[in-house]
Protein backbone atom coordinates (compact mmCIF):
# COMPACT_ATOMS: atom_id res chain seq x y z
CA UNK A 1 0.00 0.00 0.00
CA UNK A 2 0.96 3.49 -0.69
CA UNK A 3 1.94 5.84 2.12
CA UNK A 4 0.26 8.72 0.71
CA UNK A 5 -3.31 6.66 1.16
CA UNK A 6 -1.96 5.69 4.68
CA UNK A 7 -1.98 9.43 5.53
CA UNK A 8 -5.08 10.37 4.10
CA UNK A 9 -6.40 7.18 6.49
CA UNK A 10 -5.10 8.12 9.28
CA UNK A 11 -6.06 11.49 9.37
CA UNK A 12 -9.51 10.46 8.17
CA UNK A 13 -9.47 8.17 11.29
CA UNK A 14 -8.67 10.98 13.80
CA UNK A 15 -11.83 13.22 12.18
CA UNK A 16 -13.94 10.16 12.77
CA UNK A 17 -13.39 8.82 16.27
CA UNK A 18 -11.18 9.78 19.70
CA UNK A 19 -9.68 6.63 19.98
CA UNK A 20 -9.32 5.21 16.44
CA UNK A 21 -8.34 1.67 16.58
CA UNK A 22 -5.90 0.93 13.49
CA UNK A 23 -7.38 -1.19 10.47
CA UNK A 24 -4.98 -4.67 9.94
CA UNK A 25 -3.40 -3.77 6.82
CA UNK A 26 -2.75 0.06 8.20
CA UNK A 27 -1.15 -1.65 11.02
CA UNK A 28 1.07 -3.88 9.16
CA UNK A 29 2.14 -0.94 6.90
CA UNK A 30 3.27 1.05 9.88
CA UNK A 31 5.45 -1.55 10.66
CA UNK A 32 7.29 -1.47 7.55
CA UNK A 33 7.06 2.01 7.12
CA UNK A 34 9.25 3.90 9.69
CA UNK A 35 7.89 7.73 7.64
CA UNK A 36 4.50 6.81 8.06
CA UNK A 37 4.83 5.54 11.73
CA UNK A 38 6.69 8.83 12.65
CA UNK A 39 3.93 10.62 11.47
CA UNK A 40 1.30 8.69 12.91
CA UNK A 41 2.92 9.07 16.55
CA UNK A 42 3.07 13.02 15.53
CA UNK A 43 -0.57 12.84 14.86
CA UNK A 44 -1.74 11.30 17.84
CA UNK A 45 0.50 13.78 19.91
CA UNK A 46 -1.43 16.68 18.12
CA UNK A 47 -4.94 15.36 17.83
CA UNK A 48 -4.12 14.50 22.52
CA UNK A 49 -2.97 18.41 22.47
CA UNK A 50 -5.78 19.15 20.65
CA UNK A 51 -8.14 17.44 22.46
CA UNK A 52 -6.98 18.47 25.89
CA UNK A 53 -7.78 22.14 25.09
CA UNK A 54 -10.93 23.08 26.68
CA UNK A 55 -13.90 23.79 24.83
CA UNK A 56 -15.10 27.10 25.92
CA UNK A 57 -18.82 27.19 26.35
CA UNK A 58 -20.17 30.85 26.12
CA UNK A 59 -22.12 31.97 28.85
CA UNK A 60 -25.21 32.57 28.45
CA UNK A 61 -24.46 36.19 28.86
CA UNK A 62 -22.85 36.74 25.61
CA UNK A 63 -25.48 36.63 23.71
CA UNK A 64 -27.46 38.80 25.86
CA UNK A 65 -24.60 41.38 25.80
CA UNK A 66 -23.81 40.58 22.15
CA UNK A 67 -27.75 41.83 21.64
CA UNK A 68 -27.70 44.65 24.02
CA UNK A 69 -24.39 45.97 22.47
CA UNK A 70 -25.68 46.10 18.71
CA UNK A 71 -28.78 47.84 20.37
CA UNK A 72 -26.58 50.52 21.71
CA UNK A 73 -24.85 51.07 18.59
CA UNK A 74 -28.08 51.03 16.78
CA UNK A 75 -29.36 53.72 19.34
CA UNK A 76 -26.00 55.71 19.07
CA UNK A 77 -26.17 59.19 17.32
CA UNK A 78 -24.44 59.13 13.67
CA UNK A 79 -21.28 60.54 14.12
CA UNK A 80 -21.90 64.02 12.87
CA UNK A 81 -23.78 64.50 15.52
CA UNK A 82 -21.30 63.80 18.19
CA UNK A 83 -21.55 61.76 21.39
CA UNK A 84 -21.64 64.15 24.69
CA UNK A 85 -18.33 64.55 26.29
CA UNK A 86 -16.37 62.98 24.00
CA UNK A 87 -13.17 64.37 25.16
CA UNK A 88 -13.49 63.19 28.80
CA UNK A 89 -13.53 60.00 27.84
CA UNK A 90 -10.26 58.65 26.78
CA UNK A 91 -11.63 56.43 24.56
CA UNK A 92 -11.06 57.15 20.44
CA UNK A 93 -13.54 54.38 19.35
CA UNK A 94 -16.58 56.27 20.43
CA UNK A 95 -15.83 58.72 18.37
CA UNK A 96 -16.71 57.10 14.79
CA UNK A 97 -18.59 54.08 14.06
CA UNK A 98 -15.96 53.49 11.19
CA UNK A 99 -13.04 53.76 14.01
CA UNK A 100 -15.02 51.09 16.00
CA UNK A 101 -14.80 48.26 13.06
CA UNK A 102 -11.45 49.40 12.17
CA UNK A 103 -10.30 48.68 15.41
CA UNK A 104 -12.39 45.43 15.48
CA UNK A 105 -10.61 44.30 12.19
CA UNK A 106 -7.64 45.30 13.98
CA UNK A 107 -8.53 42.69 17.03
CA UNK A 108 -9.55 39.87 15.01
CA UNK A 109 -5.98 40.29 12.75
CA UNK A 110 -4.24 40.03 15.88
CA UNK A 111 -6.52 37.21 17.14
CA UNK A 112 -5.44 35.35 14.08
CA UNK A 113 -2.00 36.15 14.44
CA UNK A 114 -1.91 34.33 18.02
CA UNK A 115 -3.60 31.90 16.76
CA UNK A 116 -1.78 30.95 13.64
CA UNK A 117 1.53 31.51 15.75
CA UNK A 118 0.06 28.64 18.37
CA UNK A 119 -0.48 26.07 15.70
CA UNK A 120 2.80 26.85 14.47
CA UNK A 121 4.37 26.00 17.48
CA UNK A 122 2.77 23.08 17.93
CA UNK A 123 3.41 21.75 14.44
CA UNK A 124 6.64 23.17 14.20
CA UNK A 125 8.42 19.66 13.80
CA UNK A 126 6.06 18.59 10.60
CA UNK A 127 6.06 22.22 8.69
CA UNK A 128 9.63 22.37 6.29
CA UNK A 129 11.02 25.78 7.40
CA UNK A 130 8.76 27.03 9.84
CA UNK A 131 10.51 30.05 10.64
CA UNK A 132 10.93 31.19 7.21
CA UNK A 133 6.82 30.66 7.03
CA UNK A 134 6.35 32.41 10.23
CA UNK A 135 8.68 35.44 9.60
CA UNK A 136 6.53 35.93 5.98
CA UNK A 137 3.47 35.89 8.02
CA UNK A 138 4.77 38.14 10.65
CA UNK A 139 6.14 40.67 8.09
CA UNK A 140 2.59 40.35 6.04
CA UNK A 141 0.76 40.54 9.36
CA UNK A 142 2.64 43.91 9.95
CA UNK A 143 1.83 45.56 6.93
CA UNK A 144 -1.55 45.03 7.49
CA UNK A 145 -1.85 46.25 10.67
CA UNK A 146 0.38 49.05 9.45
CA UNK A 147 -2.48 49.65 6.66
CA UNK A 148 -5.19 49.32 9.36
CA UNK A 149 -3.50 52.18 11.22
CA UNK A 150 -4.01 54.23 8.20
CA UNK A 151 -7.23 53.46 8.05
CA UNK A 152 -7.90 54.34 10.98
CA UNK A 153 -6.14 57.95 10.95
CA UNK A 154 -7.75 58.71 7.38
CA UNK A 155 -11.13 58.31 9.11
CA UNK A 156 -10.19 60.08 12.62
CA UNK A 157 -9.06 62.65 10.37
CA UNK A 158 -12.56 63.23 9.33
CA UNK A 159 -13.65 64.17 13.61
CA UNK A 160 -15.09 67.07 14.78
CA UNK A 161 -12.74 67.89 17.28
CA UNK A 162 -9.68 69.62 15.67
CA UNK A 163 -7.66 68.42 18.65
CA UNK A 164 -8.47 64.97 17.11
CA UNK A 165 -7.70 65.83 14.16
CA UNK A 166 -4.24 66.89 14.89
CA UNK A 167 -4.33 63.60 16.75
CA UNK A 168 -4.86 61.65 13.44
CA UNK A 169 -2.78 63.64 11.48
CA UNK A 170 0.13 63.04 13.89
CA UNK A 171 -0.23 59.14 13.50
CA UNK A 172 1.73 59.75 10.12
CA UNK A 173 4.80 60.17 12.45
CA UNK A 174 4.88 56.23 12.89
CA UNK A 175 4.71 55.70 9.12
CA UNK A 176 7.17 54.68 6.78
CA UNK A 177 5.50 54.82 3.97
CA UNK A 178 3.06 57.76 2.54
CA UNK A 179 0.01 55.03 1.42
CA UNK A 180 -2.20 57.05 -1.68
CA UNK A 181 -5.30 57.30 0.64
CA UNK A 182 -2.95 58.68 3.53
CA UNK A 183 -1.58 61.15 1.39
CA UNK A 184 -4.71 62.10 -0.06
CA UNK A 185 -6.25 62.73 3.66
CA UNK A 186 -3.45 64.95 4.44
CA UNK A 187 -3.61 66.82 1.29
CA UNK A 188 -7.78 67.58 2.30
CA UNK A 189 -6.79 68.45 6.11
CA UNK A 190 -3.75 70.65 4.26
CA UNK A 191 -5.84 72.82 1.83
CA UNK A 192 -9.40 72.58 3.27
CA UNK A 193 -9.31 72.23 6.73
CA UNK A 194 -11.03 75.11 8.73
CA UNK A 195 -8.71 75.21 11.75
CA UNK A 196 -5.13 76.67 10.61
CA UNK A 197 -3.63 74.60 13.54
CA UNK A 198 -4.37 71.30 11.60
CA UNK A 199 -3.71 72.48 8.85
CA UNK A 200 -0.18 73.55 9.77
CA UNK A 201 -0.05 70.18 11.55
CA UNK A 202 -0.96 68.77 8.07
CA UNK A 203 1.91 70.49 6.41
CA UNK A 204 4.25 69.30 9.01
CA UNK A 205 3.12 65.84 9.00
CA UNK A 206 3.79 65.89 4.69
CA UNK A 207 6.91 67.95 5.54
CA UNK A 208 8.53 64.00 6.55
CA UNK A 209 7.77 62.79 2.80
CA UNK A 210 9.26 65.93 0.69
CA UNK A 211 11.55 63.86 -0.74
CA UNK A 212 7.95 62.33 -2.83
CA UNK A 213 7.63 63.94 -5.99
CA UNK A 214 3.99 63.88 -5.33
CA UNK A 215 4.11 65.67 -2.03
CA UNK A 216 6.36 67.74 -3.29
CA UNK A 217 3.69 68.62 -6.31
CA UNK A 218 1.00 68.86 -4.03
CA UNK A 219 2.80 71.47 -1.87
CA UNK A 220 3.42 73.54 -4.50
CA UNK A 221 -0.65 73.41 -5.89
CA UNK A 222 -1.34 74.11 -2.25
CA UNK A 223 0.18 77.87 -1.88
CA UNK A 224 -2.07 79.32 -4.28
CA UNK A 225 -4.60 77.71 -1.91
CA UNK A 226 -3.89 78.73 1.21
CA UNK A 227 -5.68 82.44 2.43
CA UNK A 228 -4.48 82.22 6.12
CA UNK A 229 -0.72 84.16 6.55
CA UNK A 230 0.77 81.74 8.88
CA UNK A 231 -0.08 79.05 6.31
CA UNK A 232 1.04 81.30 3.38
CA UNK A 233 4.53 82.03 5.02
CA UNK A 234 5.20 78.38 6.80
CA UNK A 235 4.71 77.00 3.14
CA UNK A 236 7.20 79.40 1.81
CA UNK A 237 9.80 78.84 3.92
CA UNK A 238 9.10 74.85 3.11
CA UNK A 239 9.66 75.57 -0.46
CA UNK A 240 12.97 77.45 0.31
CA UNK A 241 13.57 74.97 2.72
CA UNK A 242 13.45 71.97 0.09
CA UNK A 243 14.94 74.43 -2.55
CA UNK A 244 11.53 73.54 -4.72
CA UNK A 245 11.72 76.58 -7.59
CA UNK A 246 8.61 75.86 -9.13
CA UNK A 247 7.27 77.71 -6.34
CA UNK A 248 8.26 80.53 -7.53
CA UNK A 249 5.21 81.70 -9.41
CA UNK A 250 2.81 81.41 -6.77
CA UNK A 251 5.08 82.98 -4.63
CA UNK A 252 5.70 86.04 -7.68
CA UNK A 253 1.54 86.10 -7.34
CA UNK A 254 1.62 86.72 -3.54
CA UNK A 255 3.91 89.31 -3.75
CA UNK A 256 1.92 91.14 -6.86
CA UNK A 257 -1.30 90.61 -5.05
CA UNK A 258 -2.88 93.63 -3.46
CA UNK A 259 -4.61 91.84 -0.47
CA UNK A 260 -1.12 89.81 0.56
CA UNK A 261 -0.61 90.64 3.96
CA UNK A 262 2.41 92.96 4.59
CA UNK A 263 4.50 89.87 6.56
CA UNK A 264 3.68 87.35 3.89
CA UNK A 265 4.72 89.77 0.98
CA UNK A 266 8.24 90.32 2.98
CA UNK A 267 8.30 85.96 3.47
CA UNK A 268 7.84 85.81 -0.27
CA UNK A 269 10.46 88.79 -1.55
CA UNK A 270 13.32 86.77 0.42
CA UNK A 271 12.36 83.56 -0.73
CA UNK A 272 12.38 84.38 -4.09
CA UNK A 273 16.14 85.61 -3.81
CA UNK A 274 16.85 82.42 -2.11
CA UNK A 275 14.70 79.93 -4.62
CA UNK A 276 17.33 81.64 -7.35
CA UNK B 1 -24.83 110.66 8.79
CA UNK B 2 -25.52 114.30 9.85
CA UNK B 3 -24.71 114.63 13.94
CA UNK B 4 -26.63 117.26 14.49
CA UNK B 5 -30.10 115.07 13.29
CA UNK B 6 -28.99 112.77 15.72
CA UNK B 7 -28.09 115.05 18.44
CA UNK B 8 -32.04 115.32 19.78
CA UNK B 9 -32.35 111.76 19.79
CA UNK B 10 -28.80 111.58 21.79
CA UNK B 11 -30.47 113.76 24.54
CA UNK B 12 -33.65 112.35 24.35
CA UNK B 13 -32.05 108.74 25.37
CA UNK B 14 -30.06 110.90 28.18
CA UNK B 15 -33.32 111.43 29.62
CA UNK B 16 -35.09 108.04 30.14
CA UNK B 17 -34.08 105.67 32.43
CA UNK B 18 -35.50 102.99 29.76
CA UNK B 19 -32.81 103.80 27.97
CA UNK B 20 -30.41 103.25 30.78
CA UNK B 21 -31.65 99.69 31.44
CA UNK B 22 -31.06 98.61 28.23
CA UNK B 23 -27.35 100.11 27.89
CA UNK B 24 -25.73 98.98 31.57
CA UNK B 25 -25.83 95.28 31.84
CA UNK B 26 -28.38 94.03 29.53
CA UNK B 27 -28.78 89.96 30.54
CA UNK B 28 -29.56 86.83 28.31
CA UNK B 29 -29.98 83.85 30.02
CA UNK B 30 -31.35 80.43 29.50
CA UNK B 31 -30.42 77.03 29.94
CA UNK B 32 -29.40 74.51 27.49
CA UNK B 33 -30.99 71.46 26.28
CA UNK B 34 -29.67 68.18 28.48
CA UNK B 35 -27.90 67.01 25.00
CA UNK B 36 -25.27 70.12 24.22
CA UNK B 37 -22.50 70.11 25.24
CA UNK B 38 -20.60 73.03 22.83
CA UNK B 39 -20.82 76.40 22.05
CA UNK B 40 -19.64 78.06 18.88
CA UNK B 41 -18.94 81.65 19.47
CA UNK B 42 -18.36 84.35 16.78
CA UNK B 43 -17.93 87.92 16.59
CA UNK B 44 -16.57 88.96 13.03
CA UNK B 45 -16.67 92.74 13.69
CA UNK B 46 -16.78 93.38 17.39
CA UNK B 47 -15.00 96.14 19.11
CA UNK B 48 -15.64 95.88 22.57
CA UNK B 49 -13.76 92.86 25.18
CA UNK B 50 -15.41 89.22 25.21
CA UNK B 51 -15.05 87.61 29.13
CA UNK B 52 -16.21 84.02 28.63
CA UNK B 53 -16.28 82.12 32.36
CA UNK B 54 -16.94 78.58 33.07
CA UNK B 55 -19.35 77.92 35.49
CA UNK B 56 -21.07 74.95 37.29
CA UNK B 57 -24.07 76.32 36.44
CA UNK B 58 -26.47 74.82 34.09
CA UNK B 59 -27.49 78.33 32.44
CA UNK B 60 -26.02 80.09 29.71
CA UNK B 61 -25.83 83.61 30.63
CA UNK B 62 -24.61 86.27 28.92
CA UNK B 63 -24.55 90.20 29.55
CA UNK B 64 -23.78 92.92 27.72
CA UNK B 65 -22.47 95.82 29.43
CA UNK B 66 -23.03 98.44 27.03
CA UNK B 67 -24.97 97.48 24.59
CA UNK B 68 -27.03 100.29 22.20
CA UNK B 69 -29.37 98.45 19.95
CA UNK B 70 -28.41 100.16 16.78
CA UNK B 71 -32.03 100.34 15.09
CA UNK B 72 -33.05 102.72 18.06
CA UNK B 73 -30.92 105.36 16.34
CA UNK B 74 -31.80 104.64 12.53
CA UNK B 75 -35.32 104.53 12.82
CA UNK B 76 -35.04 108.49 14.09
CA UNK B 77 -34.07 108.83 10.31
CA UNK B 78 -36.42 105.51 9.09
CA UNK B 79 -33.50 103.80 8.30
CA UNK B 80 -32.25 100.52 9.78
CA UNK B 81 -28.78 98.17 9.53
CA UNK B 82 -30.05 95.37 6.74
CA UNK B 83 -27.39 92.83 8.27
CA UNK B 84 -29.40 92.76 11.45
CA UNK B 85 -32.89 92.47 10.16
CA UNK B 86 -33.70 89.18 11.75
CA UNK B 87 -30.88 88.52 13.35
CA UNK B 88 -30.66 89.83 16.82
CA UNK B 89 -32.79 87.37 18.92
CA UNK B 90 -31.90 88.36 22.22
CA UNK B 91 -32.39 92.48 21.96
CA UNK B 92 -28.40 92.52 22.90
CA UNK B 93 -26.47 92.32 19.46
CA UNK B 94 -26.42 88.76 19.57
CA UNK B 95 -28.14 85.44 17.40
CA UNK B 96 -28.51 82.44 19.54
CA UNK B 97 -29.23 79.45 17.68
CA UNK B 98 -29.58 75.91 19.70
CA UNK B 99 -29.10 72.62 17.94
CA UNK B 100 -29.24 69.37 19.10
CA UNK B 101 -25.64 69.29 20.17
CA UNK B 102 -24.30 72.63 20.55
CA UNK B 103 -25.42 76.08 21.07
CA UNK B 104 -24.16 79.13 18.42
CA UNK B 105 -23.89 82.61 19.56
CA UNK B 106 -22.91 84.97 17.10
CA UNK B 107 -22.27 89.05 17.07
CA UNK B 108 -24.42 90.42 14.89
CA UNK B 109 -22.81 92.16 12.04
CA UNK B 110 -22.25 96.10 12.65
CA UNK B 111 -23.19 96.75 16.42
CA UNK B 112 -21.55 94.61 18.42
CA UNK B 113 -19.68 97.47 20.08
CA UNK B 114 -20.27 96.50 23.29
CA UNK B 115 -18.44 94.33 25.92
CA UNK B 116 -19.89 91.34 26.46
CA UNK B 117 -19.46 88.89 29.37
CA UNK B 118 -21.00 84.95 29.01
CA UNK B 119 -21.04 82.35 31.64
CA UNK B 120 -21.28 78.97 30.53
CA UNK B 121 -21.42 75.54 32.28
CA UNK B 122 -17.12 74.75 32.82
CA UNK B 123 -17.50 71.16 30.73
CA UNK B 124 -18.52 72.34 27.57
CA UNK B 125 -16.48 72.42 24.84
CA UNK B 126 -16.02 75.86 23.34
CA UNK B 127 -15.54 76.84 19.73
CA UNK B 128 -14.10 80.54 19.54
CA UNK B 129 -13.69 82.32 16.83
CA UNK B 130 -12.75 86.38 17.09
CA UNK B 131 -12.01 88.54 14.42
CA UNK B 132 -12.83 91.81 15.82
CA UNK B 133 -10.51 94.02 17.55
CA UNK B 134 -10.93 93.50 21.22
CA UNK B 135 -9.65 91.23 23.73
CA UNK B 136 -10.77 87.97 24.98
CA UNK B 137 -10.69 86.58 28.41
CA UNK B 138 -11.34 82.73 28.58
CA UNK B 139 -11.53 81.33 32.08
CA UNK B 140 -12.37 77.95 33.86
CA UNK B 141 -13.21 75.44 31.25
CA UNK B 142 -12.69 71.72 31.88
CA UNK B 143 -13.30 70.65 28.09
CA UNK B 144 -12.30 70.89 24.63
CA UNK B 145 -11.28 74.67 24.00
CA UNK B 146 -10.79 76.17 20.44
CA UNK B 147 -10.41 79.45 19.90
CA UNK B 148 -9.02 81.38 16.85
CA UNK B 149 -8.28 85.42 17.69
CA UNK B 150 -7.14 88.15 14.62
CA UNK B 151 -6.65 90.98 16.49
CA UNK B 152 -6.91 91.83 19.92
CA UNK B 153 -4.84 89.61 23.52
CA UNK B 154 -6.11 86.73 24.29
CA UNK B 155 -5.44 85.22 28.03
CA UNK B 156 -7.05 81.37 28.37
CA UNK B 157 -6.85 80.53 31.78
CA UNK B 158 -7.57 77.51 34.48
CA UNK B 159 -8.23 75.17 31.35
CA UNK B 160 -7.13 71.41 31.12
CA UNK B 161 -7.28 71.08 27.34
CA UNK B 162 -6.97 69.72 25.09
CA UNK B 163 -6.67 73.43 23.11
CA UNK B 164 -6.30 74.50 19.77
CA UNK B 165 -5.08 78.18 20.17
CA UNK B 166 -4.83 80.52 17.65
CA UNK B 167 -3.62 84.38 17.47
CA UNK B 168 -3.21 86.47 14.13
CA UNK B 169 -1.80 89.86 15.54
CA UNK B 170 -2.09 89.89 19.42
CA UNK B 171 -0.70 88.20 22.55
CA UNK B 172 -1.57 84.85 23.63
CA UNK B 173 -1.22 83.95 27.50
CA UNK B 174 -2.43 80.50 28.53
CA UNK B 175 -2.10 78.83 31.34
CA UNK B 176 -2.89 75.02 32.08
CA UNK B 177 -4.00 73.97 35.35
CA UNK B 178 -3.66 70.54 34.28
CA UNK B 179 -2.95 69.26 30.63
CA UNK B 180 -5.52 66.93 29.39
CA UNK B 181 -3.09 63.64 28.06
CA UNK B 182 -5.58 61.83 25.75
CA UNK B 183 -5.73 64.26 23.10
CA UNK B 184 -2.98 67.04 21.85
CA UNK B 185 -2.67 70.61 22.58
CA UNK B 186 -1.70 72.93 19.82
CA UNK B 187 -1.08 76.71 20.21
CA UNK B 188 -0.25 79.28 16.94
CA UNK B 189 0.89 82.60 17.09
CA UNK B 190 1.65 84.81 13.64
CA UNK B 191 2.58 88.44 14.79
CA UNK B 192 1.79 88.04 18.76
CA UNK B 193 3.77 86.48 21.86
CA UNK B 194 2.47 83.16 23.62
CA UNK B 195 3.69 82.92 27.23
CA UNK B 196 2.34 78.87 28.04
CA UNK B 197 2.29 78.17 31.51
CA UNK B 198 1.70 74.43 32.67
CA UNK B 199 2.14 72.31 35.65
CA UNK B 200 6.23 71.29 36.02
CA UNK B 201 5.13 67.86 36.65
CA UNK B 202 3.14 67.66 33.23
CA UNK B 203 4.41 64.73 31.09
CA UNK B 204 4.35 66.03 27.55
CA UNK B 205 6.38 64.76 24.16
CA UNK B 206 7.02 69.52 23.21
CA UNK B 207 7.22 70.66 19.37
CA UNK B 208 8.65 74.27 19.26
CA UNK B 209 8.94 76.09 16.48
CA UNK B 210 10.20 79.82 15.95
CA UNK B 211 10.61 81.43 12.36
CA UNK B 212 12.03 84.78 13.41
CA UNK B 213 11.51 84.88 16.90
CA UNK B 214 13.36 83.48 20.06
CA UNK B 215 11.32 80.71 21.97
CA UNK B 216 12.53 80.64 25.86
CA UNK B 217 11.68 78.09 28.90
CA UNK B 218 12.36 77.63 32.53
CA UNK B 219 11.42 73.95 32.28
CA UNK B 220 13.65 71.06 32.30
CA UNK B 221 13.22 69.66 28.91
CA UNK B 222 15.19 66.97 27.61
CA UNK B 223 15.80 67.70 24.06
CA UNK B 224 15.85 65.40 21.33
CA UNK B 225 19.04 66.68 19.34
CA UNK B 226 18.80 64.03 16.37
CA UNK B 227 15.50 64.18 15.07
CA UNK B 228 16.09 67.66 13.36
CA UNK B 229 13.90 68.68 9.99
CA UNK B 230 16.38 67.37 7.40
CA UNK B 231 15.43 70.12 5.25
CA UNK B 232 15.07 72.81 7.85
CA UNK B 233 18.07 73.72 9.65
CA UNK B 234 20.53 74.72 7.07
CA UNK B 235 18.58 77.82 6.86
CA UNK B 236 18.92 78.62 10.32
CA UNK B 237 15.24 78.01 11.24
CA UNK B 238 14.66 77.03 15.00
CA UNK B 239 12.61 73.90 15.49
CA UNK B 240 13.20 72.16 18.72
CA UNK B 241 11.90 69.12 19.79
CA UNK B 242 11.37 67.71 23.25
CA UNK B 243 10.30 65.46 26.68
CA UNK B 244 8.98 66.56 29.60
CA UNK B 245 9.05 64.17 32.39
CA UNK B 246 9.41 61.30 30.44
CA UNK B 247 6.99 62.17 27.99
CA UNK B 248 3.13 62.46 27.05
CA UNK B 249 1.16 64.32 25.19
CA UNK B 250 1.92 65.89 22.05
CA UNK B 251 2.11 70.27 22.76
CA UNK B 252 2.92 72.13 19.64
CA UNK B 253 3.79 75.86 19.90
CA UNK B 254 4.73 77.36 16.84
CA UNK B 255 5.44 81.09 16.45
CA UNK B 256 6.54 83.24 12.83
CA UNK B 257 6.95 86.70 14.66
CA UNK B 258 6.40 86.28 17.80
CA UNK B 259 8.26 85.41 20.96
CA UNK B 260 7.37 81.98 22.72
CA UNK B 261 7.77 81.81 26.22
CA UNK B 262 6.61 77.92 27.83
CA UNK B 263 6.78 78.04 31.67
CA UNK B 264 6.36 76.39 34.85
CA UNK B 265 2.63 77.39 36.26
CA UNK B 266 2.86 80.03 39.15
CA UNK B 267 6.71 80.61 38.47
CA UNK B 268 7.45 84.11 38.35
CA UNK B 269 10.85 84.23 38.44
CA UNK B 270 13.72 83.20 35.60
CA UNK B 271 12.33 85.04 33.37
CA UNK B 272 14.93 87.89 32.74
CA UNK B 273 13.81 91.07 30.80
CA UNK B 274 14.80 90.98 27.23
CA UNK B 275 16.53 93.73 25.49
CA UNK B 276 13.81 96.24 23.42
CA UNK B 277 13.35 94.59 20.48
CA UNK B 278 12.63 96.46 16.86
CA UNK B 279 9.06 97.76 16.77
CA UNK B 280 6.62 95.38 15.17
CA UNK B 281 4.53 96.58 11.93
CA UNK B 282 2.02 99.26 13.69
CA UNK B 283 -1.12 97.60 14.79
CA UNK B 284 -4.66 98.71 14.94
CA UNK B 285 -4.71 101.13 18.16
CA UNK B 286 -6.98 99.61 20.62
CA UNK B 287 -8.19 100.21 24.39
CA UNK B 288 -8.17 97.38 26.16
CA UNK B 289 -9.97 98.55 29.65
CA UNK B 290 -10.49 94.88 31.75
CA UNK B 291 -6.95 93.19 30.57
CA UNK B 292 -4.60 95.24 32.05
CA UNK B 293 -5.94 93.32 35.66
CA UNK B 294 -4.23 90.55 34.19
CA UNK B 295 -0.49 90.03 35.26
CA UNK B 296 0.59 87.67 32.60
CA UNK B 297 -0.40 90.52 30.33
CA UNK B 298 1.98 92.69 31.86
CA UNK B 299 4.98 90.47 31.87
CA UNK B 300 4.21 89.85 28.42
CA UNK B 301 4.74 93.80 27.71
CA UNK B 302 7.91 94.12 29.81
CA UNK B 303 9.51 91.13 27.42
CA UNK B 304 9.44 93.29 24.43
Amino acid sequence: MKCEKISRQMTALWENSQEPSLPEDVRRHLGQCESCREEWEQLSVLMAELDAVEEVQPSTRLRENFYSMLDNAKAAPESGSGPKNTLIEPTIWKFTPWAGSIAAGLALLLAGFWIGSQQTDSLVESVPQPKTVAAQELESLQGQIESMKEMMAVYMMEQRSASKRIQAVGYTDEMSKLSPDLFEALRQRLNQDDNVNVRLASLNALTRFAHQENVRAALVDSLPRQIHPVMQIMLIDLMVGIDEKRAREPMQQLLNSAITPLEVKDKALRGLGQLL
Amino acid sequence: MNKLKKLPTLILFSLLPAVGLAAEGAKHSFIPADTVHEVQLTFVESYGDIFIDGTDAKEITIIADDYEQPEDEDEADGFVSVFSIGRDNTGIGLTIEENENSVKITGVPNSASSDYSIRIPHHFSLKVNIMGNGDTIIQNFKGEIEVAVAEGDAVIRNISGPATLHNMNGDLVVSFSEVFQEAPTSITNLNGDTVVSIPPDTQANLQMKSLNSDIRTNLNIAYDTDKRDPYRHNIGQRTVTGVLNGGGVLISLESINGDIVLKKAGDKSGLAPRPPKPPKPPKVKRIRPSIDDVEEVEEVEELN
